[in-house]
């Protein structure tokens, strides 16, 4: 959590850093057996996600964008003029939308689902835009320039996947569950060093960790060849890589 | 101008010893101090002198004070175990801090020069800071404000504030909400597992802003005029948005993307569960 470096690998891959960090970094990794192993295995990750293909929608999920879509129509329909949504949010955050700035809702696996969801996000907005409004020349003051606009795009369909991932597949994943057990071992050795309160918290943060890691887990055996699921599994295994050795650099510093 | 300088202290009966001591530092001097169990306070001032007064409770303790090249260092020393030293500091508003605890908490008021505070356990607040900002803790929260800089903020176990701040930010906690609000940056990263994700802030044109969390909602509120790129990725959760939105593409099942303006920045929201808000200012 602390190598400031280990955190910017991935925009040194991207070719983000500027020149000075970059020559820092690359002399950092002269030195640094751990980023360099973690940027090979990024690098790794980087080559095996370029060569996924998004798998096609499912078509179940193309119901309930409808009966979404309809039903916000229908709501919409019987109000009079427009509403405010209240979005709720923190104070000091900006927390309602204008009243012609209907709010769009979706889940993400049903826009995502269908190539279609294209067309009637956009159609969607239109007619938002046009049963507050009244009419449509109103559309582009109240909805931006290009609302609405786009009801011909085709819908994109692309070719089911021709690589199969599993979380477990990736080298990278491999290596973080070896290394996890090694500072686990590590610091069940050294925990005694540390007070029984951080011990504690180290402990409950591990478990929120392990949680969401056989979460993830779980939804890749559902969707393998899910490049964001395959991402966040080996991102979540990566920060309790990075939890395990800042809890035993402390153990180590207090022994 | 300080050598090296042991200050035993004196008061037997005491239960309590108290130091308070003044001494002038040059325009580039840095302060580290080390403090096991306790309280820092920091405030900068206008005067070119560093006041340390500290309250330490525990007769057999004492502090070290040395210099070494620019970095003046004060330790906190113990015969026979730690106890607790509450400190109060007054500094050059410019001066440099590296501040290190176990059980302390750290709080620095109108400080505006570069900032490391490491403690295990205990909260941070900042309020000011100029170029590298580091605070980290295991359990407690993170407050900072008015800070300009880089600033990277890491906890376990708690919530992570930054308000009014210009520069880079990199937050990160595993266990509790990430508020970001007034914020000036090109590049944001903020990454919870199990709370909630706010940004209110700015989108510049070649920026990088990246969300995202396990098991709660992300929250963004931008310019109506943004010109990003967004990448919206969630397996059971919620997109909404107020912007008039065209999604250009859509990866797995559970990523789309669409770009605002001219797509010049680079949004990236995600949560595995929960909801996903963009949100015109």
């Amino acid at each position: 959590m602390h190598d400031e470096w280990t955190e910017r690998l991935s925009e040194y891959l991207d070719g983000a850093l500027g020149w000075d960090d970059q020559a820092r970094l690359e002399a950092h990794l002269d030195d640094c057996a751990k980023c360099t192993a973690t940027l090979s295995g990024l690098r790794q990750v980087v080559a095996r996600a370029d060569g996924l293909e998004d798998q096609p929608p499912t078509r179940e999920l193309w119901s309930g964008i409808v009966e979404r879509i309809e039903a916000e129509s229908r709501a919409g329909q019987s109000r009079a003029g427009g509403d405010v949504v209240d979005i709720r949010g923190r104070a000091g955050v900006r927390n309602e939308l204008r009243p012609w700035q209907r709010r769009l809702s979706f889940s993400v696996p049903q826009l995502a689902a269908a190539g279609i969801a294209t067309i009637l996000m956009s159609a969607g907005a239109a007619w938002i835009a046009l049963s507050s409004q009244g009419d449509g020349s109103e559309l582009a003051s109240a909805g931006g320039p290009d609302a609405g606009l786009v009801a011909n795009q085709a819908p994109r369909i692309v070719a089911p996947p021709s690589v199969t991932l599993t979380g477990t597949d990736l080298p990278l994943i491999t290596k973080y569950e070896t290394a996890i057990e090694d500072l686990e071992e590590a610091l069940r050795v050294g925990e005694g060093n540390l007070e029984p309160e951080t011990v504690a918290t180290l402990r409950h943060s591990l478990a929120v960790i392990d949680r969401a890691i056989n979460e993830a887990r779980e939804a890749l055996a559902a969707d393998p060849g899910s490049a964001y699921l395959n991402t966040h599994l080996a991102n979540t295994m990566r920060r309790k890589m990075d939890l395990l050795r800042y809890a035993n650099y402390f153990a180590t510093a207090q022994s | 101008m300080l050598g090296t300088l042991a200050l035993g202290l004196l008061t037997a009966v005491a239960p309590v010893q108290q130091m308070d001591t003044t001494f002038a530092v040059g325009g580039s001097d840095r302060l580290e101090l080390h403090n096991m169990e306790g309280e820092i306070r920091v405030t900068g001032w206008n005067r070119n002198d560093v006041r340390i007064s500290a309250d330490i409770d525990d007769e057999d303790g004492y502090l070290s004070l040395n210099k070494s090249g620019s970095t003046i260092k004060v330790k906190t020393k113990w015969k026979y175990g730690p106890s607790n030293v509450d400190f109060v500091i007054s500094v050059p508003k410019s001066m440099a801090l590296n501040l290190h605890g176990v059980s302390t908490d750290v709080y620095l008021e109108d400080v505006g020069g570069e900032v490391t505070v490491e403690t295990i356990e205990g909260e941070i607040g900042v309020r000011g800071g100029n170029g590298r900002i580091n605070v980290h803790t295991v359990e407690g929260e993170i407050v900072i404000r008015d800070a300009r800089g880089t600033i990277r903020a890491s906890t376990a176990e708690d919530d992570i504030t930054i308000t009014n701040a210009v520069g880079e930010i990199f937050a990160e906690t595993f266990e509790g909400d990430i508020i970001l609000d007034d914020v000036d940056s090109r590049q944001v990263q903020g990454s919870t597992l199990d709370g909630d994700i706010h940004y209110n802030g700015t989108v510049h044109d070649g920026g990088r802003y990246r969300l995202t969390t396990h098991d709660g909602d992300v929250r963004m509120v931008i310019p109506a005029n943004a010109n990003a790129t967004v990448v919206v990725a969630s397996v059971d959760g919620d997109f909404e948005t107020d912007f008039p939105i065209e999604v250009k593409d859509y990866h797995g099942g559970h990523r789309l993307s669409f770009v605002l303006g001219s797509g010049k920045a680079q949004a990236e929201l995600e949560t595995f569960d929960g909801s996903i808000q963009l949100v015109r200012q």
